[in-house]
């Protein structure tokens, strides 16, 4: 196990991307998969439910997955938008890591709350997008105040929505892809 | 499902038993209790643990690394529990025996409740403590598939022998070691239960902790080499005095952990040479052991403390080496299992808290492979690895009991126990099947 470290060297004792985020994913599902019948969609239910506020209360896995959303982020992003309580945490990380601006956003009038000006360039930040309904209702929006979405950021794409939201004219990146939630052992 | 209470009450005087007999291996008078990873000393526990998993009627083998594995055959996945028998040096009596000696009493009080149909498992990991080899957990890191042969041909204790060798000298084959790789569906469910070995239960009056997260643990070797010059010769701003940059970077790993709350970081060893009163050190070789329950900070802070460390050489003119010595990364633990242990726990009326693990145990490796949890019980002054070490039987008997009633209800219910979308064997598992296949169809 003992091996010399190259002290000149960017990284050290840094984990290799795809090792420090399967670990992500692992404590993820690990903090967050409760038993519960659960209707996703209206036709589909799951006996496993990943309970977000259990995961993203966590500051060990909230800190993560800001700095990996943060590294999504495109170049001409200006302020982030954020809808629901829980989501605001995961929001305020990643703005945290960034430094980008937040703006929350609601369906209803007067759709954002925050400082936040038409024309500028956002990234709508979600935890888990299963069919992007609610995603793009977001959207839709923050573009009724005027603001240009450019994209949508997620933790957990279920695999249900992301050409709807593509079709719409924003670019769609997520961390995980998960169209099966197992339980506790990602494959 | 309902389920009456039929768990007894763990029995203290049987744990007194056990740890009594256990006590007698390894022995100093003077200087507590040395059973190193992988000695004779462990091997004598480990069989004693086998005459003890017998007399309550279990089988019992033993892995190709020494993990010693009792069980009860049943239907479906497992549901086990177990801790490790071995010490670092001079270690203390209660350290991994304890959880060991809670996990012989539950699977005891799990039988004598008549009506368990899932296979048990009892298991005394094999050379849990890194003391000896610089890594710890091989046992439990073996049978997940984290550690081969070839990593076990590579390890060297302080006199140059190699964890192959002392594993062969204790009759075991650790060239077989990939043979103890468990698969994910045997066991439902693992549950370790281990003393604190820190204050936070005492401070609170609480005598029952419920683990939500293991830290992990990144460990290196530094080296500085200055000049071994006359103490008295040699003027302040000719020097290079290699003890004057280790101290300072002792303060300053001290500075950089104290901003982050859930992290600590130790310089634990200094070897100075040549260690003489009017010779200027010439060569410091300090450990840096860095921890978090947040795996990329505790990265980050090694990697920081190594910046920091450069730029101590490179200031004082020092040449710097610098070695891994070992890293894990910490886990967070199955919030189903934390919960079904939490539910145990308020069944039986005993005040708790959840808390994280600074130290790491056979559970955090067992969790990438298992459902798992972990129950700590106080020790007095938060003392551990020291012969004084001490904690309440009563306590052990207590979380035998709590370990005993959540194995109980997983074994009772197919939705806990069942591995999902693994097995089609129960409801639960069907219905996720069921929404797999329409998920696929859309």
């Amino acid at each position: 196990m003992r091996r010399p470290l190259e002290l000149l060297d960017e990284r050290r004792v840094t984990l290799p991307a795809d090792v420090s985020a399967r670990e992500l994913l692992e404590d993820l599902l690990r903090a967050g998969m409760v038993d519960a019948l659960v209707e996703l969609d209206g036709r589909t239910t799951e006996s496993r439910f990943l309970d977000k506020t259990s995961v993203l209360t966590r500051p060990g896995i909230l800190r993560r997955l800001a700095t990996r959303l943060t590294a999504l982020i495109g170049p001409q992003v200006e302020r982030l938008a954020v809808s629901s309580q829980i989501t605001l945490a995961l929001g305020t990380a990643v703005a945290l890591e960034s430094g980008l601006p937040i703006v929350v956003v609601s369906e209803a009038e007067p759709f954002v709350s925050g400082a936040a000006y038409p024309g500028e360039m956002v990234a709508h930040i979600e935890d888990i997008v299963l069919t992007g309904a609610s995603a793009l209702r977001c959207v839709h929006a923050l573009r009724t105040a005027g603001l240009n979405v450019v994209q949508v950021l997620s933790v957990i794409d279920r695999g249900l929505g992301a050409t709807d939201l593509r079709a719409a004219g924003v670019d769609y990146a997520y961390l995980f892809a998960l169209p099966v939630i197992q339980p506790e052992r990602p494959t | 499902m309902n389920q009456p209470a039929v768990i007894e009450a763990g029995s203290p005087a049987r744990i007194g038993q056990f740890l009594d007999e256990i006590a007698e291996i390894g022995v100093n008078p003077s200087d507590g209790w040395s059973r190193m990873a992988l000695s004779p000393e462990e091997r004598t526990a480990h069989a004693v643990f086998a005459r003890w998993a017998r007399d309550i009627g279990l089988v019992v083998r033993t892995d190709a690394v020494g993990n010693t594995i009792a069980e009860r055959s049943g239907e479906g996945p497992a549901v086990a529990t177990g801790s490790h028998l071995d010490t670092v040096y001079q270690g203390g009596r209660f350290d991994g025996v304890g959880g060991v000696a809670a996990a012989l009493e539950a699977a005891r009080l799990l039988i004598g409740a008549g009506d368990l149909i899932a296979p048990l498992r009892v298991v005394a990991f094999a050379a849990e403590e890194g003391a000896r080899f610089g890594v710890p957990c091989l046992g439990s890191r073996t049978i997940v598939g984290e550690i081969g042969p070839d990593d076990l041909a590579v390890m060297r204790d302080k006199d140059g022998c190699t964890a192959v060798e002392a594993a062969s000298a204790a009759g075991l084959s650790p060239a077989d070691a990939r043979s103890c790789v468990w698969s994910a569906d045997e066991v439902a469910v693992f549950l370790e239960v281990h003393i604190e070995q820190g204050r936070v239960l005492e401070e609170r009056g609480l005598r029952i902790g419920v683990v939500d997260a293991v830290a992990g643990s990144t460990r290196m070797e530094l080296r500085y080499v200055g000049s071994a010059d006359h103490s008295g010769a040699t003027p302040m701003g000719l020097r290079r005095d290699s003890l004057a940059g280790a101290a300072e970077l002792v303060v300053v790993v001290e500075a950089l952990a104290l901003r982050q709350r859930t992290a600590v970081a130790t310089v634990g060893r200094l070897v100075v040479e040549p260690n003489s009163l009017t010779t200027i050190p010439g060569e410091v070789t300090l450990s840096v052991d860095v921890r978090d329950i947040d795996s990329d900070r505790q990265r980050d802070l090694a990697e920081r403390i190594l910046d920091r460390a450069h730029r101590i050489a490179t200031r004082r003119g020092l040449d710097l080496s610098a070695d891994l010595l070992s890293d894990q990364s910490p886990v967070v633990l199955h919030r189903r299992v934390q919960d079904v242990l939490v539910e145990a726990t308020l069944e039986h009326g005993i005040g708790f808290c959840i808390l994280p693990s600074g130290a790491s145990h056979d559970a955090q490796h067992l969790s990438r492979l298992v459902p798992s949890g972990m129950l700590f019980i106080p020790c007095e002054g938060g003392r551990s690895h020291v012969p004084d070490e001490l904690c309440d039987i009563g306590d052990l008997a207590t979380a035998a009991t709590i370990v005993a009633t959540a194995l109980r209800r997983y074994a009772h219910q197919p939705d806990l126990s069942s591995s999902g979308t693994d097995s089609a064997s129960t409801p639960l598992s069907s219905r996720a099947a069921d929404v797999r296949n329409r998920l696929q169809a859309q």
